[in-house]
């Protein structure tokens, strides 16, 4: 008897830390008292190419600018009724990132996108209600694909997938295994901060932290059974210790598959190719190439001669400086910050690079930035990337 | 991987081991973990010394030109490793039985480390340098002398252009320590070229330093095998720790090491009266400013702790009264400045206080970075339960912290570096750092080494704690070296 009650028990802490965790409320039914479920044929492509596969639709091709998007129009979903996502997708490859796109009806033209886990090959299952822009009447629903920031070249990033099925549905206790297993155990591929925290994410989709439940369930566990079988002081004492060594081997574990994931990403884009095709193969590969046009422009530049560099972008700047060594290059912004341009070294050479701030004024030969004005001579000028030099006898 | 590469990497493991060597007793358990792991890190270190000193001109065979200093520094451990075991009496040793189930999990939990280590050594030799401060900050000064051939020097951008005619270089990062990217340029010499992969692999190296150290040390300070290996999974198996050495080209990882190194010296020495691991100690410590600015933070710290451990205990708590006394003056009359001779003039007005190291710290409360700082220990990925688990261990044991005087100074330490985080990202300017997730748990990291080390010590079983006047016998089983 006291045996089926401390699993009764169990249960029941069980199932009210994990639906807390995953946002299920104790009012819930089991299954969804509403849901829309759309096929994968049901989409339709917007940017890139795709084809009916059956009930799916096979992405074939991205565009240009290695982008895909397909979407389906709805009838006026209410998002607030219906904010349990799920999707499948097969084929999906790790070089990709996926997002929902999707349109309101009170704001037709305002396209509303949120990172979603990677799909991989299995059902994932997201919570839309913490998105402040998952409210009122959903109008158009889709996904984005384009290779991971951050991490992957877009020239290499594609590979035809196909998406199966997707679904919006009502909260209810059946959608809590997904949820969990989507948020606790789904690969997150590398970022730029993953070097300062590892997730769940601040940025995009609130997703449920593994933690804080997982210590919640140990500790309320060994109580019930130390409350139950009423063990000694030391019994309890090794249960705990015991516990704690199963969730940080649980979590371990965990941290393991993902470690894994993230390394057959990297072991995918690089593994077997030779030193210098590895150094090619940035994810940065417009800056690099940005980089690699400075060098041909200016020749066989003194490595003294200064050069100043300005980009919209803080990333695009500091990386542009760092393809450039060993050239001597530091942020314009900074240099005209530090030094009056009356007293930069005479032949100074400036490089815009994706930059909007800078203005040439073709008819003074000036380059203006709010009140700040430098004289200089164009030396190259093409899409995203113009060189100047700075004239002492035009001051 | 070429020949001279591979034969760099041989002469600084073989050399730094022999240095660390120099520090060990002989005869003591856990001597060659804790040589080898030591002798990484200082050997690593050590061609940044050999690499600025004798290869400024001619960059390019740094480590040709480095290799003779650092065999020389090899042979003198090695002489003195050898002078010391042929001396040395015969010791007890302390391996001591285990249980056939922890010896199964210690395997284990090894077992994960290594497959672990395998994932980040791979990693590491396949991806192009990719964290921001990596490429943006540590790099650039080593890719910079590296390709041109020869040292540049690196100053602020007004002098860089006011110096026109001179090859002087700048970036955000130009006042940073050069030890890092001059350890780099021996690697990229080595390799024959700016590979970014190979110029990257010591950060992998110093992942396993980091562990084998600490190993050797918790067996010198008398954790059983099967304990010491346990706490080397806890401490290998913390996410971030494995982050730092996969995404390599930060200077945390080397900051957590040294600190953690300089701890368990400090300790033995406490515990022990091994007048080397105090040596040992004051040098990884001395080393903590040359990796990273926030290292001067640290050096403070632990030569207070180790000045804080040498007063009689009787004394202590009044030397800290004064010093709280003289802080509450200096805090009290306002517009003070105090010198300190590592750092320059510490100044304090109304809530502000300017530290040439960190800078002007303005206190007030900043509610979210509160927030930020707890979610960063208790609710993100990144320390699994380390930090749930501290504050009851310490209770649980908390007679044994209070019976030793080392783990009592120990702790006392890490909880001063503690609140000294948990000011700056509270009630200072820093706080965004924690809003924002940039910084708050590289500079977490840099202790966390330490706080395993107190955790393992807590929970050494009784019969295995020191005894530092206690004469070893002149026969019995010989030690474990392991």
């Amino acid at each position: 008897m006291r045996h089926a009650l401390a699993v009764l028990a169990l249960v029941i802490v069980w199932a009210l830390v994990l639906g807390d965790a995953a946002g299920i409320p104790w009012a819930a039914p089991w299954s969804p008292l509403r849901s829309v479920t759309l096929r994968g044929a049901d989409f339709r492509p917007v940017i890139g190419a795709a084809i009916d596969d059956g009930e799916a639709l096979g992405v074939g091709a991205t565009a240009r600018d290695g982008n895909a998007l397909q979407t389906v129009t709805l009838e006026r979903t209410d998002a607030g009724e219906t904010p349990i996502l799920s999707y499948r997708f097969e084929d999906f490859p790790r070089t990709l990132e996926l997002s929902l796109v999707f349109r309101r009806a009170d704001a037709p033209n305002d396209v509303q996108a949120i990172l979603l886990p990677w799909p991989g090959d299995g059902v994932r299952t997201v919570d839309l209600s913490t998105l402040p822009a998952w409210r009122g009447g959903i109008v158009e629903l889709g996904f984005a694909e384009y290779a991971t920031a951050q991490l992957v070249s877009p020239s290499i990033a594609f590979k035809p997938f196909r998406l199966a099925r997707a679904r919006l549905a009502s909260r209810s206790w059946s959608a809590l295994p997904g949820l969990l297993r989507t948020a606790w155990l789904g690969y997150q591929p590398w970022n730029l901060t993953s070097i300062n925290a590892l997730g769940p994410s601040i940025n995009a989709l609130q997703t449920p932290s593994l933690l804080p439940p997982l210590v919640a369930v140990a500790v309320l566990s060994v109580l019930v059974l130390v409350w139950l079988w009423r063990w000694p002081r030391a019994r309890a004492l090794w249960t705990g210790v015991v516990a704690v060594a199963i969730a940080w081997v649980a979590l371990d574990l965990r941290w393991l598959d993902d470690l894994g994931a993230k390394h057959r990403l990297t072991d995918s884009i690089y593994a077997g190719k030779p030193w210098p095709e590895r150094a090619r193969l940035q994810p940065d590969e417009d800056i690099a190439g940005f980089a690699q046009l400075v060098r041909q422009q200016l020749g066989g530049i003194p490595t003294h001669q200064r050069i100043l560099v300005a980009a919209d972008s803080t990333y695009t700047l500091l990386r542009l400086i760092y393809f450039l060594l060993p050239l001597n290059a530091a942020p314009l912004e900074s240099a005209s910050g530090a030094v009056p341009p009356a007293q930069w070294p005479d032949g100074t050479v400036i490089v815009l690079c994706a930059n909007s701030r800078w203005r040439f004024d073709e008819a003074s030969s000036t380059l203006r930035a709010e009140t700040r004005a430098i004289k200089v001579a164009p030396l190259f000028s093409g899409g995203n990337l113009n060189i100047y030099s700075t004239r002492r006898a035009a001051r | 991987m070429s020949a001279a590469y591979i034969g760099a990497w041989l002469l600084v493991a073989v050399a730094g081991t022999a240095m660390a060597g120099a520090f060990a007793a002989p005869r003591q358990p856990g001597r060659w973990p804790m040589s080898i792991g030591y002798g990484l890190v200082l050997g690593m270190l050590a061609t940044a010394a050999c690499t600025s000193l004798l290869a400024r001109d001619d960059t390019n065979h740094a480590w040709l030109r480095g290799a003779f200093l650092l065999a020389a520094a090899g042979v003198a451990g090695a002489a003195i490793v050898a002078w010391r075991q042929w001396r040395a009496p015969a010791a007890g040793g302390n391996a001591g039985r285990s249980d056939r189930w922890r010896e199964l999990l210690a395997a284990v939990g090894l077992a994960s480390l290594v497959w672990r280590g395998s994932l980040i050594g791979s990693e590491v030799l396949l991806r192009p340098t990719y964290p921001w401060d990596a490429w943006d900050a540590w790099a650039v000064k080593s890719k910079t002398w590296f390709l041109l051939g020869h040292f540049a020097p690196f100053v602020a951008v007004d002098d860089w252009l006011r110096q026109a005619p001179a090859e002087l270089y700048s970036g955000p990062a130009w006042a940073y320590p050069s030890t890092l990217a001059w350890m780099q340029v021996w690697f990229a010499s080595a390799a024959g070229g700016w590979i970014e992969q190979l110029v990257n692999l010591p950060w992998v190296v110093l992942w396993v330093a980091l562990l084998l150290g600490h190993y050797g040390q918790w067996r010198a300070l008398g954790l059983s095998r099967v304990s010491a290996a346990l706490f080397v999974y806890v401490l290998g198996s913390l996410p971030l720790l494995d982050t730092h050495a996969a995404l390599a080209g930060y200077a945390d990882l080397w900051i957590a090491a040294l600190f953690g190194f300089a701890l368990l010296a400090w300790l033995r020495w406490q515990e022990r009266r091994e007048r080397d691991q105090l040596l040992l100690a004051l040098v990884c410590a001395a080393v903590l400013p040359l990796i990273k600015l926030e290292g001067m933070v640290w050096l403070l710290c632990l030569l207070a702790a180790i000045g804080f451990g040498m007063v009689p205990p009787r004394w202590r708590w009044r030397a800290v009264g004064a010093a709280a006394a003289a802080l509450v003056v200096i805090v009290l009359i306002g517009q003070s400045q105090l010198l300190f001779a590592a750092i320059g003039w510490v100044r304090s007005g109304s809530h502000v206080v300017e530290i040439p190291v960190i800078g002007k710290l303005a206190f007030t409360w900043h509610g979210n970075a509160a927030l930020g700082l707890l979610r960063s220990l208790f609710v993100q990925s990144n320390w699994h339960l380390l930090w749930w688990i501290v504050v009851p261990v310490v209770v649980w044991r908390w007679r044994a912290l209070r019976a030793s005087d080392a783990l009592s100074l120990c702790a006392l330490l890490l909880l001063g570096c503690l609140v000294l985080l948990v000011v700056l990202f509270v009630f200072t300017d820093a706080a965004e750092w924690a809003e924002s997730y940039t910084a708050v748990n590289r500079l977490v990291l840099h202790i966390v080494p330490g706080v395993v080390t107190l955790l393992a010590l807590l929970m050494r079983e009784p019969a295995r704690l020191p005894a530092p006047t206690r004469t070893a016998p002149a026969s019995g089983p010989q030690p474990d070296p392991a």
